[in-house]
């Protein structure tokens, strides 16, 4: 390590007293991809090192309008006409009721392509992709809802997925009162059993079908992602949030080994028109409350839903509520841990699309 | 008497400062030589530092603070600590990594890192830390390329 005195000029000392470790630890925490290129090009040591990055972080940006969009959209159209030449009746049904407004990619991933910067980080362990802020409105806010917000864990299929909505979501800043918290609690033992009409029951089943699908998308893009960069052994972590901050996708290191054997052994060559992976048969365990306090967050929920979603072939699924999902978001995190012990649920199948 | 808690660490320029153990040792180095030394009653002792007076205070001060503030003002406060400029910087990085203190290390690093994102190109990168293009110019054109999705 060299010493200097301060008399020297301490800025052009600066990077060349760090020795490589440091400078790796600098990219580590850099995460985000724009700086990291921009380090690639600073100097041929700073060349050298950043590819060793491990931890990437990338803005997604959307695509470009209009002349993009009317390419891609064309595009679009002639690979369903074709497809629909080969599906079947029962599968066209699902495509008219799922949305196909959030199938479209409407977000530049060329960066991940196999030509694209991604290919350089070889080292990458965790990777976190933020999707641009939704075109059409936040998920769900053309169904009535104020709140909803996601959180879905993959392997090869979808493992786990948690789900909470509401159909109002404001601020409150009267907890403090004990009166009104014990007033609640008497309320809410009454709440708990009040019972959701079909017209509520069908919308709940309508938000929970569009976050499976903003999911399974994810999953078919990441499928995308790893098929053109298959040079990453290390990769242990994948997180696909969005700028709305309304869902996220991750996956763990066994998830990511399943992902990628199930890429090397079949094709899927069906879905391909749909732009999103299937969701298979699935168990949904679904809490409702009209009301919900979230103190610690301040906020009040009303219509509350919290759907938690396994496949089938899992079985039961239980109440346990110590899930690594979640973490960050507050009201979130609060409305889970809330709903969750309410004891009345209800229970459902959907069959997969 | 509480001296057999604290340790005296002098640094390069002689000049000592006394610290609680507990955060003393909260740096890998002092940690391993107070191991080495194997005694628990130690009142006084010496380690020769190479980093100056003022970043060994910093340290010290910075480790102290952490072990005493809640969460959120910890966050304030370590932002407004690692508000300095780039020589003050550079000092803390040297003083975190000789003396192998962690938390100082990474709150350093993404100061810099957060520096370099400031940064709208290469240019600025280079002009902010000094460092010259070494690339020819074929190798930075290829390089250029790369990056050509970044609209910079």
């Amino acid at each position: 390590m060299c010493y200097k005195t301060h008399e020297e000029d301490d800025d052009l000392a600066y990077f060349d007293c760090l020795p490589d470790a440091l400078l790796l630890l600098i990219f580590n925490k850099l995460h985000d991809l724009k700086s990291l290129t921009n380090c690639l090009s600073v100097s041929k040591r700073f060349r050298s090192l950043v590819p060793f990055t491990d931890t990437i972080f990338i803005s997604i940006p959307p695509l470009p309008k209009p002349s993009n969009i009317a390419a891609s959209y064309i595009n679009n159209t002639l690979r369903q006409v074709f497809h629909n030449l080969f599906l079947k009746p029962l599968r066209c049904f699902h495509r008219l009721m799922a949305s196909p407004k959030s199938t479209t990619m409407s977000f530049d991933i060329s960066c991940c392509h196999s030509n694209g910067v991604l290919r350089i980080f070889k080292e990458m362990k965790s990777l976190h992709l933020e999707l641009p802020l939704h075109g059409d409105g936040e998920l769900g806010s053309s169904n009535g809802a104020s709140f909803l917000q996601w959180k879905a864990d993959f392997g090869s299929n979808l493992r786990t997925c948690i789900i909470v909505g509401a159909t109002s979501f404001q601020k409150c800043n009267t907890f403090s009162s004990s009166a009104i918290c014990s007033q609640r609690k008497e309320e809410r033992i009454f709440m708990e059993e009040t019972v959701l009409n079909d017209d509520e029951l069908k919308l709940r089943v309508i938000w929970t079908i569009s976050c499976l699908i903003a999911a399974s998308t994810r999953q078919y893009l990441l499928k995308q992602i790893l098929a053109d960069n298959p040079n990453v052994p290390m990769l242990e972590r994948v997180v696909i949030s969005d700028a709305n901050k309304q869902g996220m996708f991750s996956m763990g290191k066994e998830e990511l080994v399943e992902m990628r054997n199930s890429i090397n052994t079949k094709q899927e060559a069906s879905s391909s028109s749909m732009e999103r992976s299937p969701v298979p048969e699935v168990n949904m365990k679904l809490w409702y409350l009209p009301i919900l306090d979230l103190p610690d967050s301040g906020y009040v929920m009303k219509g509350a839903t919290l759907v938690l979603i396994r496949p089938v072939v899992d079985g039961m699924i239980e109440n346990n509520s110590d899930d690594p999902l979640v973490g960050d978001e507050k009201p979130f995190t609060e409305a889970v841990r809330e709903m969750s012990k309410v004891k009345k649920s209800y229970l459902m199948t959907m069959s997969s699309f | 008497m509480l001296l057999s808690k604290n340790s005296a660490l002098e640094s390069k320029d002689n000049e000592i400062f006394e610290v609680e153990e507990s955060i003393a040792i909260q740096s890998e180095l002092i940690k391993t030589m107070t191991t080495m030394v194997n005694s628990k009653a130690y009142v006084n002792e010496r380690n020769q530092m190479v980093p100056e007076a003022r970043c060994r205070k910093q340290a010290n001060y910075h480790v102290e603070q952490n072990n005493k503030i809640v969460d959120e003002e910890l966050s304030d406060w370590e932002s407004k600590f690692f508000e300095v400029d780039m020589d003050d910087l550079h000092e803390l990085f040297m003083a975190a990594n000789y003396l192998e203190i962690e938390s100082l290390l990474n709150g350093v690093t993404k100061r810099v890192g957060d520096f370099i994102k400031a940064c709208k190109n290469v240019e600025v990168i280079r002009q902010t830390f000094g460092i010259n293009n070494d690339f020819a110019a074929q190798q930075e054109e290829e390089i250029r390329k790369l990056n050509s999705w970044n609209h910079i």
